[in-house]
């Protein structure tokens, strides 16, 4: 599992950094592939590395819902409704709590969803427990990872 | 008398017998005349036999026998027989014409009274000088007087005091010149009853002659009954005919082949057609042409349908022709009555010109007042949306920034707090604080926007549990606080749930905030009846406020604090109002400086603690 990836679906340059340090602060060092629309998402999962296989499924996606092209909650159904990835886990982590955004997150099929706090120590403690809870104490099935 | 009046003769004889001498029969033929004349041809007979008798006994020799008489006597006797026998078939034949005669007058009278009193009109007979001579017993009943009452009385004295000269200047005239002033057939004259009412009379009259006096014989008829029913005839003909004519509706009567028969001047306006041009004229006249058939139709169905005299058929959808060729809708009704065997239909009719424009300009109106409201909804939605989408940007976007700067800030605190001095990271701590002061602001706008916006799901809500709820997560915010709380139990109220909960937080939250530099710290919530009624209350003894700025409490952004003595965002007392006003509620405060506050609200519906 060491080589499992984490999906950061982002299109803000500073939201991700800031990610990407709050992760290293509560040390997750998974390697983290960052998409910055819905449509980057989509050929990630869908598409191929360079040598011709498949991309390696991540361990995790933290999407975004506000997205360019496509948004958040369309990754998500197209995510759900393949049957190679329908049962990646995935955390919707955006700004809003809106209860409209959070309803149909999970009637899409979030597995969670969270509001990144305003204050970075807030912020990282958020991205610490996250870490935490889906790559460590969380157990997916087997089928999860690469099914090769 | 016949035994008698030869007797007398005999005794006459007998004391003048010289004179008789000669003739001794002759004087007898006087006792058979008597007797003949007055009892027939029996006593004659009678009367003859004994004169003959008497004769031959006493006055033919030999005297006092009855020997035959010599041969003159006998030819004297046979003469004196045959002219007796003759003078009594004549004097039958006269008793018994007489006797004829006087039955006859007495057939004749007793016709006549049997016709005169047994009629129910006075019968009168005067002379020419207006002497009553005979009033039969109905005369009672149409003068009131009894016919011994009037008998030998002036005709006059059943006559109004004005139409007496009259009566007697008519006779007078009439007498003179033959000439009669008025028709003796049929009359209407006023007559005076014994009470000195005026009756109406119908009076015919005749004259006759009798004993070569000129009588004149009245039939008179009290026609008051009469008069007073064609009264009441013509005073209900008025009657209907006024309300025929101040019908709004035309009314118009048909006969069997659909004749006008009455058009009333509704009908005469409606169809713009004279009466007397109408009456007359085929109902068609005033039907459009191609309704004709329909209209015909209706006619004749509601008359062979009709099971009782008088029903009516609507018709819908007819039209009218006013004579100037002009059609025009209108409502009918047909109903139909029997008189005399014929049938007549009487068709009322309205004009819904006006009505029919009126619901044309009704529906217009609903028309376009839909499409107003659809597009007024259209337009709401539109802001709706709008406002849905602000706040759905507000809440991404906004807070994103607030967050780099909050981030990047703290980035700099961590990874280069040897470059920076105290003051330096100060600055980056106030820049940190704004910046979370800024992400409560929208937090809280966005929810004020919510309350406006969310749907309303009113249930009945045990406030006093929700108020312990909040109490607990305050608690959980701020542990350390000692607060005394007090929570009347079983307070219930319809509303909806998250945003009563959202007014208990605000509420509570509220003295919670401002009782923080309170030593022992006191927050109620309850019921009381204030301002005539039941109202719920959130009671503290903080901080307070001065009453004078009490309508700037629930102003969006409002604060009666600095920011320094009391955190806060202005908003949250605005989020109140909004939630109680739409739950048709009311909320005010009383405060003072410094010794505390109480809130006041209600919701939908209050109910007293069970």
């Amino acid at each position: 599992m060491n080589k499992s990836v984490i999906l950061l679906v982002e299109d803000n340059a500073r939201d991700e950094a800031l990610t990407q340090r709050a992760l290293s602060k509560c040390n997750i060092a998974n390697e983290v592939i960052v998409a910055r629309d819905g449509v980057e998402a989509l050929e990630y999962l869908f598409g191929e590395s360079p040598d011709g296989l498949p991309n390696p499924l991540p361990q995790l996606i933290l999407l975004d819902l506000k997205l360019p092209r496509v948004d958040g909650l369309e990754v998500l159904r197209k995510v759900r409704e393949t049957e190679r990835t329908r049962l990646l886990p995935i955390v919707v982590f955006t700004s809003s709590n809106e209860q409209e955004d959070i309803i149909k997150s999970f009637g899409l099929g979030a597995n969670s969803y969270v509001r990144k706090p305003v204050d970075f120590e807030q912020f990282v403690a958020a991205t610490s427990q996250l870490g935490m809870y889906w790559l460590m104490l969380n157990e997916g099935p087997s089928t999860v990872g690469e099914s090769a | 008398m016949a035994l008698l009046t030869p007797g007398l003769i005999a005794a006459v004889m007998a004391a003048s017998w010289p004179l008789f001498e000669g003739n001794p029969f002759s004087l007898f033929l006087i006792a058979v005349v008597v007797s003949a004349w007055f009892g027939g041809w029996g006593p004659g007979i009678l009367a003859l036999a004994s004169s003959f008798l008497i004769t031959g006994f006493l006055f033919i020799e030999p005297y006092y026998s009855l020997a035959l008489p010599d041969f003159t006597n006998l030819v004297r006797m046979s003469t004196v027989a045959v002219v007796g026998a003759f003078i009594s078939i004549v004097c039958e034949l006269l008793l018994r014409e007489r006797h004829r005669a006087v039955e006859d007058i007495s057939q004749r009278e007793s016709r006549f009274r049997a016709v005169t009193e047994s009629a129910s009109d006075s019968i009168l007979i005067v002379d020419t000088d207006s002497k009553i001579l005979y009033a039969n017993n109905a005369t009672e009943n149409v003068f009131g007087y009894s016919p011994g009452e009037l008998n030998g009385q002036k005709l006059t004295m059943l006559m109004p005091e004005a139409f007496r000269d009259r009566h007697i200047a008519g006779l007078e005239n009439y007498e003179r010149t033959g000439v009669r002033q008025l028709n003796w057939r049929s009359l209407d004259l006023p007559g005076l009853h014994k009470s000195g009412r005026e009756l109406p009379l119908e009076v015919s009259f005749g004259e006759f002659t009798s004993n070569g006096k000129r009588n004149f014989a009245g039939i008179i008829r009290d026609c008051s009954q009469r008069k007073f029913a064609e009264r009441a005839l013509r005073e209900s003909e008025a009657k209907l005919s006024g309300i025929i004519e101040s019908a709004m509706d035309a009314v118009i009567t048909v006969d069997e082949e659909q004749a006008i028969i009455l058009f009333n001047s509704a009908a005469e306006r409606m169809f713009l057609a004279p009466r007397e041009e109408a009456i007359g004229q085929h109902i068609d006249r005033f039907i459009p042409q191609r309704f004709r058939g329909d209209y015909k139709g209706h006619i004749e169905s509601s008359g062979t349908t009709q099971s009782t005299p008088r029903s009516r058929g609507d018709l819908d959808a007819l039209y009218g022709l006013r004579s100037n060729g002009e059609e025009f809708p209108i409502e009918a009704s047909i109903s139909q009555i029997e008189a005399d065997g014929k049938k007549i239909y009487t068709v009322i009719l309205r004009d819904v010109t006006e009505r029919a424009l009126a619901e044309e300009r009704n529906r217009r109106l609903n028309d376009d007042l839909e499409l107003r409201v659809a597009d007024r909804t259209a337009q709401l939605e539109a802001a709706n949306s709008e406002l849905e989408s602000f706040s759905y940007s507000v809440s991404h976007d906004l807070r994103a920034p607030l967050r780099h700067i909050n981030g990047f800030s703290q980035a700099l605190l961590e990874d280069y707090s040897d470059k920076l001095d105290d003051i330096g990271k100060g600055f980056l701590d106030e820049v940190r604080g704004a910046s979370r002061e800024m992400a409560e602001l929208i937090d809280d706008l966005l929810m004020l926007a919510r309350v406006t916006r969310s749907e309303m799901d009113p249930e009945e809500v045990d406030l006093s549990s929700l108020a312990w709820e909040v109490i607990g997560e305050l608690r959980k915010m701020e542990p350390d606080r000692v607060i005394d709380f007090e929570v009347q139990s079983d307070l219930f109220a319809v509303c909806d749930r998250r945003l009563a909960r959202i007014v208990l937080m605000n509420l509570i939250g509220n003295s919670w905030k401002f009782t923080a530099k309170v030593d022992a710290t006191r927050i109620e919530f309850g019921q009381a009846d204030v301002r005539g009624g039941q109202h719920f209350f959130v009671r503290d003894n903080g901080a307070g406020f001065d009453m004078a700025y009490a309508n700037k409490l629930f102003g969006a952004f409002q604060r009666l604090h600095s920011g320094s003595e009391f955190e806060g965002t202005g908003i949250g007392l605005a989020t109140v109002q909004r939630i109680v006003t739409r739950h048709g509620g009311e909320v005010w405060a009383e405060g003072e400086n410094r010794k505390g506050a109480v809130f006041y609200f209600t919701l939908m519906n209050t109910e007293a603690s069970k």
